[in-house]
């Protein structure tokens, strides 16, 4: 087998599907652990196999991280082999022992979910009455441990006129604040997705923060799904380049029972084989593994992305917003190009 | 470093060489109303369009990744923070646009 030319540089890892929370956007539909999950040995095992591969980022998620009992023995062994590590959590369980530990391990970040900036509304979409003052004190506790902290907010019908209230909130903060869409996947209901003038709009207020604002002030993106190659708005993710789905390219996704897809969030029916069944380099250097990115060719794109001149390096956007509302890949309808082109020539 | 050379040409050629939209009135009419469905104010409006700074740190940005690709693959990886972005991200660039 011919040594792969794409190296699995950040792995984005469900270490458990349990969760103590009830998200109405949650795309992995998490709650119960998986059936079947990988043991203390196997996830040790996985970490030295990634960092054979060449990863160096691993991001734990859930479910709720902090809820697998041995996340902590998982975490330390990711840094003695030299990779970095971010956390995304619901803040719920994470108290004074948590931070301790976090400190230890001294992570590249630690996000916490916040949906509204009232509690109101970020308990009704958590499911969980009074998440919302855990998570603002989890933030501070977090910020006094001198941890890297940031902020995830996921943008649907039911809190994106939240935004202005939601940046009050972290401004001055030293907390990185990244903005994202829900997608139809898990179990959020398609009739919350953004229309595409909310998406235009919430993509006007991160270009204006990010222009009103400095990043010592607020440091805030748009995440993998906003953002592309507008000829409006000024730059919305961290850096002007989208170079396309990174799945399978340049990121992994990893579930709690071994099963591998080229990025987390894509749908199940995109999980390629399982580590149970051979090993993760095999999977990932198999020639068919992410062919959609890997083979990808330009009369691949469909949808409102045939024939655009960005196709060729854009690929048709976040491949899990496109699968999710079109039913295919290289058709990302939340483009700005897109939306511009429709709306403003 | 995928596909590197063509994202230059890409930005270099089609984005910054004078294909933007015009910045006209009807433009900034159509952006009130973009901005008005979830309520942003005036001073949000005016701020969300590209403006030169944008252009300059743009350059800046391409010219600090073909710069820094040539040594180490992490910043080359656009949306490796695709699950959950780090302040050190921020800062990262922040020291590196500084230091150009």
């Amino acid at each position: 087998m011919l040594k792969s030319r794409f190296t699995p540089i950040s792995a984005v890892w469900e270490i458990t599907l349990a969760c103590n929370m009830k998200c109405m956007h949650c795309g992995s539909a998490a709650g119960k652990a998986r059936p079947n999950e990988l043991s203390t040995i196997e996830a040790l095992n996985l970490c030295e196999d990634l960092k054979e591969l060449g990863t160096e980022l691993i991001t734990l998620i859930g479910g709720e991280p902090f809820l697998r009992r041995d996340w902590f023995i998982i975490s330390k062994k990711i840094k003695e082999l030299g990779m970095d590590l971010t956390f995304i959590s619901n803040g719920l369980s994470i108290y004074s022992k948590i931070i301790s530990q976090l400190k230890e391990l001294e992570p590249y970040a630690v996000a916490i979910s916040l949906d509204g900036a009232i509690p109101e509304t970020h308990d009704s979409i958590r499911g969980i009455k009074g998440s919302f003052k855990k998570c603002i004190s989890c933030l501070k506790s977090l910020k006094e441990a001198g941890l890297p902290t940031s902020v995830i907010t996921t943008l649907h019908k039911n809190n994106i006129k939240e935004l202005p209230k939601i940046r009050d909130l972290l401004l001055n903060k030293g907390i990185a604040w990244q903005i994202q869409m829900a997608g139809p996947t898990g179990r959020f209901p398609r009739d919350l997705v953004l229309s595409e003038g909310e998406f235009y709009s919430a993509s006007m207020f991160i270009s204006s923060s990010r222009n009103r604002f400095s990043v010592k002030e607020l440091p805030v993106m748009g995440a993998h799904n906003f953002g592309y190659h507008s000829q409006i708005l000024g730059n919305i993710m961290i850096t002007p380049i989208w170079k396309g789905c990174q799945a399978g390219i340049s990121t992994i996704g990893i579930q709690s029972n071994g099963g591998i897809k080229g990025c987390l969030s894509l749908p199940d029916k995109y999980v390629e084989d399982n580590i149970r069944n051979r090993s993760l380099k095999e999977i990932w250097e198999d020639s068919k593994f992410a062919s959609y990115n890997r083979k990808f060719k330009i009369s691949d794109l469909k949808g409102g992305c045939k024939g655009c001149k960005y196709g060729k390096s854009c690929k048709g956007g976040c491949e899990t917003v496109s699968t999710s509302m079109t039913n295919e890949m290289h058709c990302d309808p939340y483009c700005l190009y897109l939306i511009e082109n429709k709306s403003f020539k | 470093m995928y596909n590197y050379q063509q994202i230059l040409y890409t930005y270099l050629l089609l984005n910054i060489r004078g294909n933007m939209i015009k910045y006209s009135a009807k433009t900034r009419q159509k952006l009130y109303e973009y901005g008005e469905i979830i309520g942003l104010d005036g001073n949000d409006i005016n701020k969300a369009r590209r403006m030169t700074k944008d252009l300059f740190y743009m350059f800046l940005i391409i010219g600090i990744f073909t710069f820094i690709g040539l040594f180490s693959s992490r910043l080359v990886t656009v949306g490796a923070w695709y699950a959950g972005a780090s302040i050190k991200d921020f800062f990262i660039l922040d020291k590196l646009a500084r230091f150009f």
